[in-house]
């Protein structure tokens, strides 16, 4: 008998005293740009026990690279508030005077192999504590912590949680083949999910986030396989003459979209969960693939090169109607529905190379979001919808939607390709 | 102690299995030549030297046919590589077949339907540009085109059979336009023959 904990399980070990209050304000409203930063400060954590000292640090130091992620915060360089993380009670006024506007505090007591950990959000003007949450868990895991504590954070700011409890999968070159691998949001622990040594492409994430679809040349040629994450199990599940490739889930995840060839005429068709064909959505003499469901699974866009180029046509699923949405361009591939269902994002040709654009569904407000004279590919929104994850060149980056900054994240050597962002997936 | 005749019994049963098993190689060099021979002779007895004429010469024909064979096999094999070697090229985000590529089908064509039991895999390939996902729907594009052409051209359809690798097998590996121009191709492999 093999001994297994589930990943979700393990983070359901933490117990979790939560003295919320809910409030009512919104104090940053991410989709409305220009708006300047808010002053926080984080001095680093108090810590009690061996070795804690060291612990508290990356902590604190890992609250403040979250936090900086999101972009919507001036984070206070220590130097301004030295002294002042020990207080023990809080004197709200010099937090203000050195131009606080929120203050993060926390504390954390290490025991062997475990860890509790305080943390509390103030409003430093209104001299009221936000969002406290306390965490147990082992030492191992604290990153885990901070994540789950920085999401409160952000919901607590803005009304939503954020991508702190997500991963990205993603595509990489290993030793010639192609292999599934994942890594946290922030590029923290890449680890392999298959050993196919083959090609292997195109992951995609089921919407509870507990499976995944990929492309593999295991067998005869490109089929789809299915690999549930807490066992590992990889199952062949579509695999007709020809070619199965690029397989999407529907937003219920109780069907999946997939390209196939049928008496020679490429398609895209709808399987069920056990890969039999419930019906055709899409068919042509020419190219037909990269569905993506918009969330509402209503419509799917797809690329077709039926225009004489490839771009990116939407199927109403209830009217059976395919509108072309790009016109813009020579080669407009790899559509993305967000998941607010207000924006897709794509990859289009503009002299030579490869950029990231997004569009409205209606076809209006066409954006054009990278510009260097390199490539950028396979765009995939995070779950918040609030960034979006490509690769460039081989290297996985991230764009945050609301300043479009980017920078890049895992930093791996080799290729890495095809990031596809996971739900939330809940610590 | 037990266990020392286990052993022993062991390597009696892996002795008696290794030496029957060197008898049945040996009979069998034996057996084969041996009934053509027998037809070759005549059935009347014969003085020895006049009995072991068509002996030797049945050995050399059948040296001969042997040696043709091995010929013909040879030639078949360069023919092969020669047909595999020979791949088709296409245009950016194309995958019709060009001018060059059909005169290469035609000839290919005419060698397919000569050589009936062969059969043949058409992989298509595309160049580095692009997503990998439309790469491998062009990839099978190209390959189907290819497998068309050469139905038209008389071959029978159920000898060759398709793959997309779309741009994951570079033959080129650099990132310019010549190898670009190379990477977009229809490779051929004989599966059978």
């Amino acid at each position: 008998m093999k001994k297994f904990i589930p990943y979700s399980l393990l983070f359901a070990f933490y117990l979790l005293l939560s003295y919320t209050f809910s409030y009512a304000r919104v104090y940053i409203d991410i989709n409305k740009p220009g708006q300047e930063k808010i002053p926080i400060a984080i001095p680093v954590f108090l810590a009690e026990g061996k070795g804690s000292d060291k612990i508290a640090k990356e902590m604190s130091n890992l609250l403040k690279k979250d936090l900086d992620f999101i972009g919507l915060f001036y984070i206070l360089p220590p130097e301004a508030f030295l002294g002042r993380s020990i207080e023990k009670r809080i004197d709200f006024r010099k937090w203000y005077l050195i131009g606080a506007h929120l203050l993060i505090r926390g504390k954390i007591k290490v025991d062997e192999n475990t860890i509790e950990a305080e943390f509390s959000l103030y409003d430093v003007k209104l001299g009221r504590r936000l969002v406290g949450k306390k965490y147990y868990g082992r030492i191992s895991q604290y990153r885990y912590i901070v994540h789950r504590y920085a999401d409160e954070v952000i919901k607590a700011l803005t009304g939503e949680f954020s991508i702190f409890q997500t991963k990205i999968a993603f595509v990489y070159n290993v030793s010639g083949n192609k292999e599934i691998y994942l890594m946290d949001f922030d590029g923290y622990n890449p680890r392999p999910l298959t050993h196919l040594n083959t090609i292997s492409l195109s992951p995609t994430w089921h919407p509870k986030g507990d499976k995944l679809l990929f492309t593999s040349y295991r067998g005869k040629g490109p089929e789809v396989y299915l690999l549930e994450l807490k066992s590992g199990r990889i199952r062949r599940l579509i695999h007709y003459p020809g070619i199965n490739i690029a397989p999407a889930f529907s937003p219920d995840g109780k069907n999946i979209a997939v390209t196939l060839n049928k008496g020679g005429k490429q398609g895209i068709y709808l399987v069920d969960k056990d890969g039999h064909i419930k019906m055709c959505l899409v068919k042509h003499w020419g190219i037909n693939v990269s569905p993506s469901f918009s969330p509402d699974g209503k419509r799917m866009a797809f690329v077709s090169d039926r225009g004489g180029s490839p771009q990116i046509y939407i199927l109403d699923l209830t009217k059976k109607a395919i509108n072309r949405l790009t016109f813009e361009g020579g080669y407009n591939t790899s559509p993305v529905w967000s998941p607010k269902g207000d924006l897709i994002a794509y990859t289009g040709l503009v002299n030579g190379y490869f950029q990231i654009f997004t569009i409205r569904p209606d076809g209006s407000e066409l954006k054009q979001l990278t510009y260097d004279k390199v490539n950028h590919e396979s765009p995939s929104f995070s779950p918040d919808g609030n960034f979006l994850a490509f690769s460039r060149n081989g290297e996985i980056y991230i764009l945050r939607l609301f300043d479009g900054y980017f920078f890049p994240v895992g930093k791996l050597p080799g290729m890495q390709t095809q990031p596809r962002w996971s739900p939330r997936l809940r610590y | 102690m037990r266990r020392y005749q286990i052993l022993w019994v062991g390597f009696l049963i892996v002795f008696f299995a290794l030496s029957c098993a060197r008898k049945e190689v040996a009979e069998h060099k034996v057996v084969t030549p041996v009934p053509r021979v027998e037809k070759a002779a005549p059935k009347e007895k014969m003085p020895e030297e006049l009995r072991a004429r068509p002996i030797e010469e049945a050995k050399i024909r059948e040296e001969e046919l042997a040696r043709e064979r091995m010929l013909k096999e040879e030639a078949l094999k360069e023919e092969i590589a020669a047909f595999e070697e020979e791949d088709i090229h296409f245009d950016f985000d194309k995958y019709n077949i060009r001018p060059d590529a059909a005169e290469i089908l035609k000839k290919k064509a005419e060698w397919l339907k000569e050589h009936p039991n062969v059969h043949v895999l058409i992989e298509g390939h595309c160049d580095e540009r692009g997503t990998e996902e439309y790469n491998l729907a062009l990839g099978e594009r190209r390959a189907n085109s290819t497998k068309q052409f050469l139905i038209g051209l008389g071959v029978d359809a159920g000898c060759i059979s398709t793959i997309s690798y779309g741009e994951e097998r570079p033959v080129d590996p650099r990132h310019n336009e010549e190898a670009w121009a190379k990477n977009r191709r229809c490779h051929f492999v004989i599966t059978k023959y």
